[in-house]
């Protein structure tokens, strides 16, 4: 039975020997000038992200166009865009710029508010709107993320406000989801980004499809043919959320990073991390960085959009 | 169910094995980190089981105990810990340790506890020290359940280690995440069943180290695979110690 104890003991200082070696496993990051803290060092997030400013990351400018305009705006059913209706949808859209939905944002995940509470704050701002002549009921959803929980409860409540009665169904899931349940008619109203949305619903007839769009104008008229026939979007808004790549402020700094053209000068040294979908999507991702700045990257780690902050800094 | 048959399909291509983000490497990483968790979990649990098996203390404190562990959300430790270490192995190993930890350390303190009283008391009656108790008489007799503590505790290690996947890590949980973010459903099936896969042979594994670890004394008849003197003991379904009566 000593055997046994001793098998034992070894087994303890080997399990607690590997896991600290086990820990040595990443890469080190940087060009050998300077080290960078993370264990990545750029990265995709949204650019209404609150955790860009609070955790002092750097955001690049996207100097080639790689992402188009991302406005927000509603997606409706026909059915159900009455001009009273529209008229709403479009007051808002008119108020909603970027820095009022990045302050909302600090507010939903800074302070921790809860999404309808700030969205009352902020349709509390707006001029009343007419009561309506005939009042409609909807079903109102959103996607899983609080953006677009808190964009639903904009618009939601203005026309709430309006007279309209409103059932919510918010963060449905992706827009595989919920576009599909809106096509469906088991929703009847949502928050969507023009680029996002346009790109999705060519890629329903076509999936090598891609916008031609390069500007908020041209993508209205494009997404005007390619929404179905029984769904039709209100006014953007002049508030935008894109994907952007965000780095710690070390690797910006140490290599003088302004423009995602800077990037891909020493995209050979970093190592980025993004959505698994990075690896494959374009323009957005990894092909696209390639077709448009010539970049190919050291490393790509798939993580959720969430982690990735914290993957720079840690 | 096409899907699933895409799946294996998928698993079966052998376009897809080879190289750094292969199966075979990513099978190779769902390994090695399930034995990693496996082994840092036994390190605490195996000594503090014996304690409480062989001192009779704590055994409400550590039932008590396990039970909070198993409840412990595995996925929500490892997002946790991943603010603390991000892309280490850190936050998996722990958040699997603490899955694995609470059958470990009931079984053998059960297996300890289970032990014939009058085999304990023989083994004190012959002047044996405490230690010598749990060692010589003791835990041998412990290692059927000790074994099936640690059998079930590997299991649930490698179906859940495909959370590594999740938080930047390989693994075979790396091809869930990005089949799913990319649509890739065939990946998903493919490499869920891979998984199940491993489990089984694990379970296999464990299955043949029983009828070797195991004192013939305490296997059952009819897989004892010595019989000492050449002749067959009944069985009495539990354990047999030679037992000399000093009354």
């Amino acid at each position: 039975m000593n055997r046994i104890l001793a098998a034992g003991a070894a087994l303890t200082i080997a399990a607690v020997g590997l896991v600290a070696c086990g820990d040595d496993d990443k890469s080190g990051g940087g060009a050998g000038t300077f080290s960078a803290p993370g264990a990545i060092d750029c990265g995709n997030m949204f650019s209404t992200m609150s955790a860009i400013s609070t955790e002092g990351l750097v955001a690049l400018e996207d100097d080639k166009v790689m992402v188009p305009n991302e406005a927000v705006l509603p997606l409706l059913r026909r059915d159900l865009a009455t001009v009273e209706v529209l008229d709403v949808l479009n007051g808002v859209s008119a108020a909603l710029t970027t820095p009022t939905l990045k302050a909302m944002m600090v507010e939903v995940e800074v302070d921790k508010k809860a999404p309808d509470v700030v969205a009352t704050a902020f349709v509390a701002t707006l001029s009343a709107p007419a009561a309506a002549d005939k009042p409609l009921e909807f079903a109102l959803g959103s996607a899983d993320f609080p953006e677009s929980q808190l964009l639903a409860e904009i618009y939601g409540q203005a026309l709430e406000l309006a007279g309209h009665k409103v059932n919510r169904n918010l963060a449905i899931g992706s827009r595989e989801l919920y576009y599909k349940a809106l096509v469906n008619a088991e929703i009847d109203i949502l928050p969507e980004y023009t680029n996002s949305l346009l790109s999705f619903a060519l890629r329903q007839d076509n999936p090598d499809a891609r916008p031609a769009a390069t500007n908020l104008d041209q993508q209205i008229a494009e997404l005007a043919g390619a929404l179905p026939e029984s769904l039709v979007v209100g006014k953007p808004s002049s508030a935008e959320d894109k994907d952007v790549i965000v780095c710690s402020k070390v690797v910006a700094d140490g290599y003088g990073l302004k423009t995602l053209s800077d990037l891909a000068k020493v995209s050979k040294d970093i190592r980025i991390g993004a959505p698994p979908e990075f690896e494959t999507r374009a323009p957005f991702g990894l092909v696209g960085f390639k077709e448009i700045y010539g970049a190919e990257f050291k490393s790509f780690t798939p993580l959720g959009v969430g982690d990735i902050a914290a993957a720079i800094n840690g | 169910m096409n899907d699933f048959l895409d799946g294996i399909r998928w698993l079966t291509d052998s376009a897809h094995w080879w190289g750094i983000g292969g199966i075979a490497n990513r099978l190779r990483e769902h390994v090695w980190y399930s034995l990693l968790a496996t082994l840092l979990a036994m390190a605490f649990a195996l000594p503090i089981g014996m304690i409480i098996g062989h001192t009779g203390r704590g055994r409400f404190v550590a039932a008590s105990t396990g039970t909070v562990l198993r409840a412990i959300p595995t996925f929500g430790v490892v997002a946790l810990l991943f603010i603390w270490k991000p892309l280490s192995l850190w936050p998996v190993l722990v958040s699997l340790a603490v899955l694995a930890i609470p059958p470990i350390m009931l079984n053998t303190a059960a297996g300890i506890d289970s032990v014939d009283p009058q085999a304990r008391d023989a083994a004190r009656g012959m002047g044996l020290t405490g230690w010598q108790v749990l060692t010589r008489v003791e835990l041998p007799c412990a290692v059927p359940l000790i074994l099936a503590g640690v059998r079930s505790a590997a299991n649930q290690v490698i179906a859940t280690a495909t959370v590594a996947g999740f938080k930047g890590l390989g693994g075979l949980g790396r091809f869930i995440f990005t089949g799913y973010g990319t649509q890739h459903y065939d990946v998903v099936y493919g490499a869920s069943v891979a998984v199940v896969i491993v489990v089984l042979v694990v379970e296999l594994a464990f299955a043949l180290l029983q009828s070797r670890l195991v004192s013939p004394g305490l296997q059952p008849a009819s897989t004892r695979l010595i019989t000492r003197g050449g002749t067959h003991r009944p069985s009495t379904g539990r354990p047999v110690i030679e037992q000399r009566s000093f009354e």
